[in-house]
């Protein structure tokens, strides 16, 4: 890794060297490029499984793998990958960024921020053990719904600290990032003049903090149903297994807010400095951010319209599903109004950017007619709804992450990454991802259910079709892996502000940045600031 | 940014940084006691 | 590569895969139907009408969105001399694009409000099936008459999905679709479907009736249908419910009223045989060959039709030191169920019970080789 111009600062504390650089690494780019380095490695751990699956759904019959490795195959790699890919690689990115953008030295609790990071590799040691464990891995779901997930062998109380130990190290991070921008904002960065990828991560910091515990104590129950005899969730018990569901979804909707707000954060910041433009309607991102986080926690219940609510709760969680378009799509047409009249360039952080603005807008229309709950009593559990959280999860948030990734790479390095194999990557990575995921929704329609490790044969073509889109999308993200390692090593020498149109307080520093961001704070002006 | 050679405004943003996480913690912390007794 | 190259290469892979996927829509691709099923139900109906609105509204702002986006990425672009404008916002269109989706949702709401109410009627029916979910079987009982069927993934489909089975899948007629005792309804006629379950969560869904709705255990949950065509209908568990979720379709065949009728005296006519089938001493070779037939059809996708289980997660029957030992412990097991082993007491009657244990205790290495009777199994009810 290169620091090339170090500058030495008034504290003359050195660069640590060695394994101990970042073990016991304090410093918020070090930390965040290991939450990268390890989201990239999950992101291929679970892409693994994915891979599995396909293989599997290619043709009809049982090939290669049993059902309940099957199922443990579906479970893991959303596990993995939301947990393990997606929010690391969020935390990453606010780790790298918010600091310089509030123009702060570093993170405001550097040695809780390395806590946080390394809970992560012994959480996913304690989930992935399971695989070597009497009744093998978990094979109930992500969702881990009772009574199925109580079935599972000896490793269920590992899944449970794993899952605990997630939530700890979100929290942690979660309580950093606003302590950093509540606290260690330059003098003149007001509320209003953050940058709006600073905005989402609080939003989402928020948002961690109120539903992490949520999640904590639902798996917590689960424990105790196990092994110490309570019945929360079990109706022989007097429980409900019903309940689970509620207090998981309680989590699980917010979860999804936390998982795609970074990326809105992400290609806010994109594409006003592609279309070198400001970004239109700031103050009504905020306050549509805002609104999106707190509707995300009413709306629980869309993801349960099957077990029998009271119509009064069906018609509720319906409405207010529906009223979450609103604000998503101010948000878009916000996007949309930023490019227009724009000057647009195409480089590879922006292509990725629009193909977020498509995809996403794309998964959003499937998300308002899921929401209809008379419809999505056909819907719910297809291959419909497969469809639906992969366009939302992977075009438009993996998408995100990686326009990040291309658009902050030269400041972090020094070098300008390889633009033809960036849009080599965007192009296959585009294609593929439709291949592999729209024709879901057919086969959904059609009625297959999802979490199913065979099916029957009229389903075949389309899923082999998938299949193919999916192996090339795995394959296409190698190149993301290339670009990345090829930019680190050298590559054209990039300029402090590395976009013509790029603004903000990250792009006043040298590229690379020095090892603590800003020892003497800026001053921003209204003129300055990146709105 | 060792402890021992910090000024007394560093001081007080260390101060103000461990207030805010504490406060933070707790109400997590409270999220998830207060959820488990709610069913209890 | 040059980036023109670049773009050639893009242009030809974009090209062929349009090509592709609109060859392979317009030629069917099999015979799978692309669209929600319009189903035989008014419930159906409605909520595929209801379905197509959506869509089509989505589309239309899909349509005027994606041409604004693609005319701004063609036309306001730094290589055709595009100047940045400079403004940052504009009250009135931001206004505008919250009122006018405002408008679209509710007159959205109001046709899904009408279904949903129209829907959730489930009183004044005519009959009442109770369905309830095991792992990995379905149980119906039809409330007013005193009939109960159990409703298994067929033996066909049962053959060929087993792991390196040699069997074409597409041999099979309705792989995965079909049952070995089909459910029958009478057509026009108000049905209340209560779902439950004995086990974990599974969800009935046969996309014809036009709804799906989870089978929990402990809860019964109220559906209704009317179904008004006569014809074969085929569903599938639609809540992950372990191993063999995948493995336990639903076919209801909708016939008339007086088939109807003509069904259920035959159905009723069958369990008193089988009822008087269990008072009677059976030989060891009638034993055997029915027990093998409720082996493969309750025991194998656990123990394995090998009976060596699966390490780990379902023991081995072949030389296990309870098939071996005493006849009365291993009733009391099946009869009861242990962990995961399902209690077999209300799934199977007192003959299959003995063929199953006789059949277990001849098999493979095991060395108990005696028999239970019918009358045994009922003396440990």
């Amino acid at each position: 890794m290169s620091y090339a111009a170090v500058h030495d600062d008034e504290h003359h504390d050195h660069k640590p060297t060695g394994i101990g650089r970042w073990l016991f690494s304090t410093n918020h780019k070090d930390i965040g490029t290991m939450y990268l380095v390890f989201a990239l490695i999950m992101f291929f751990i679970g892409g693994a499984m994915a891979m599995v699956i396909r293989a599997e759904l290619f043709q009809p019959g049982l090939q290669y793998v049993d059902p309940q490795f099957f199922n443990s195959m579906t479970t893991v790699h959303a596990l993995v990958m939301i947990f393990g890919a997606v929010m690391p690689a969020g935390v990453g990115l606010a780790n790298w960024m918010i600091p310089m953008m509030v123009g702060a030295p570093d993170m405001a609790m550097p040695r809780m921020n390395n806590m946080s990071f390394w809970i992560l590799p012994f959480a996913f040691t304690l989930l992935l053990s399971t695989f070597f464990m009497q009744g093998g891995a978990p094979a109930g779901g992500w969702t881990m719904y009772p009574p199925l997930v109580l079935q599972l062998g000896d490793g269920l109380p590992f899944l449970i600290f794993a899952v605990h130990f997630l939530g700890l190290s979100s929290i942690m991070g979660a309580i950093n990032i606003i302590a950093t921008v509540f606290n260690m904002r330059a003098p003149g960065m007001t509320f209003m003049r953050l940058p709006l990828f600073v905005w989402t991560w609080i939003i989402t910091a928020f948002l961690l903090i109120a539903a992490m515990p949520v999640l904590a104590g639902g798996v917590t129950m689960l424990l105790t149903d196990k092994f110490f005899g309570t019945a929360f969730f079990d109706a022989a018990g007097g429980g409900d297994p019903v309940m689970f569901q509620h207090v998981f979804w309680f989590f699980g909707h917010p979860e999804v807010y936390i998982l795609v707000l970074p990326s809105f954060g992400i290609i806010s910041q994109i594409i006003p400095t592609f279309a070198r433009k400001p970004l239109f309607g700031y103050a009504s991102m905020v306050y549509a951010t805002a609104s999106i986080a707190f509707l995300s926690f009413f709306v629980w219940a869309h993801h349960m319209f099957t077990v029998g609510m009271p119509l009064a709760g069906e018609l509720f969680f319906m409405y207010a599903t529906m009223a979450i378009a609103v604000p998503t799509g101010v948000k878009v047409f916000n996007w949309t109004a930023t490019m227009w009249k724009g000057s647009m360039t195409f480089e590879t952080p922006m292509l990725f950017a629009i193909g977020v603005l498509f995809m996403f807008t794309l998964g959003g229309f499937t998300g308002l007619m899921m929401g209809i709950t008379p419809v999505d009593f056909q819907y719910h559990d297809t291959y419909f709804i497969v469809a639906h959280f992969h366009y939302v999860l992977v075009p438009g948030i993996v998408f995100g992450i990686i326009s990040g990734v291309y658009y902050w790479l030269p400041k972090w390095t020094g070098h300008m990454y390889d633009e033809t194999l960036g849009k080599w990557h965007f192009w296959t990575s585009t294609i593929s991802v439709n291949i592999l995921f729209f024709p879901m929704h057919f086969l959904g329609l059609a009625g297959m259910p999802r979490r199913i490790p065979d099916y029957n044969t009229q389903f075949t073509d389309w899923n082999q079709i998938i299949s193919i889109g999916g192996f090339a999308f795995g394959l296409s993200q190698l190149l993301l892996v290339w670009v990345v390692i090829k930019c680190v090593r050298g590559g054209e020498k990039a300029t402090d502000q590395v976009w013509e149109g790029a603004h903000g307080l990250e792009f006043t520093l040298s590229s690379p940045p020095p090892f603590h961001s800003f020892t003497t704070p800026p001053e921003v002006t209204d003129a300055t600031a990146h709105s | 940014m060792s402890d021992d050679k910090q000024t007394a405004a560093e001081k007080e943003l260390a101060a103000k940084n461990m207030r805010l996480a504490i406060i933070l913690g707790l109400v997590a912390l409270g999220f998830y006691i207060g959820f488990i007794l709610y069913y209890v | 590569m040059s980036v023109d190259k670049l773009k050639q290469a893009v242009l030809g892979m974009v090209t062929v895969s349009l090509l592709l996927a609109s060859g392979a829509v317009f030629a069917g691709l099999g015979d799978m139907p692309l669209n929600l099923t319009q189903g035989v139900t008014e419930t159906s109906q409605r909520v595929y009408d209801l379905h197509m609105t959506i869509l089509y509204i989505v589309t239309v702002i899909g349509v005027i969105v994606f041409s604004v986006m693609c005319w701004s990425i063609f036309h306001h672009r730094k290589s055709k001399g595009a100047v940045a404008a400079q403004f940052h916002h504009s009250t009135a269109a931001e206004i505008a694009w919250t009122i006018i989706p405002i408008i679209i949702l509710v007159a959205m709401a109001v046709p899904a409000t009408k279904t949903l109410i129209f829907m959730e009627q489930t009183g004044d029916a005519e009959m009442t099936l109770k369905v309830t979910g095991y792992q990995w079987k379905w149980k119906y009982d039809y409330m007013d008459e005193g009939v109960t069927v159990w409703s298994a993934l067929d033996q066909d489909s049962n053959n060929a999905r087993q792991r390196d089975s040699g069997i074409s899948p597409d041999s099979v007629e309705n792989y995965l679709l079909d049952v070995d005792n089909p459910i029958v309804l009478p057509i026009n006629t108000k049905i209340r479907i209560l779902t439950t379950a004995a086990d974990v969560i599974h969800a009935w869904w046969v996309p014809a009736l036009g709804w799906k709705r989870d089978a929990i255990p402990g809860f019964i949950n109220d559906n209704w249908t009317n179904i008004k065509e006569p014809g074969v209908y085929r569903g599938q568990c639609a809540e992950l419910c372990g191993k063999d979720h995948g493995f336990m379709p639903i076919v209801v065949h909708a016939v008339s009223q007086e088939e109807y009728v003509a069904w259920i005296d035959e159905q009723k006519a069958a369990q008193l045989a089988a009822a008087s089938g269990a008072n009677r001493e059976w030989s060891k070779e009638e034993l055997l060959s029915q027990g093998e037939k409720v082996y493969a059809a309750n025991c194998a996708s656990c123990h394995q039709a090998t009976g060596n289980g699966v390490d780990g997660l379902f023991p081995a029957l072949n030389g296990s030191s309870i098939v071996n030992g005493p006849a009365s412990d291993m009733i009391h097991l099946i009869l009861n169920g242990k962990n995961l082993m399902p209690a077999f007491k209300e799934q199977l009657n007192d003959a299959d019970l003995a063929a199953v244990i006789t059949h277990e205790r001849n098999s493979w290495d095991n060395t108990a080789k005696d028999i239970v009777q019918p009358a045994d199994v009922k003396a440990a009810r």
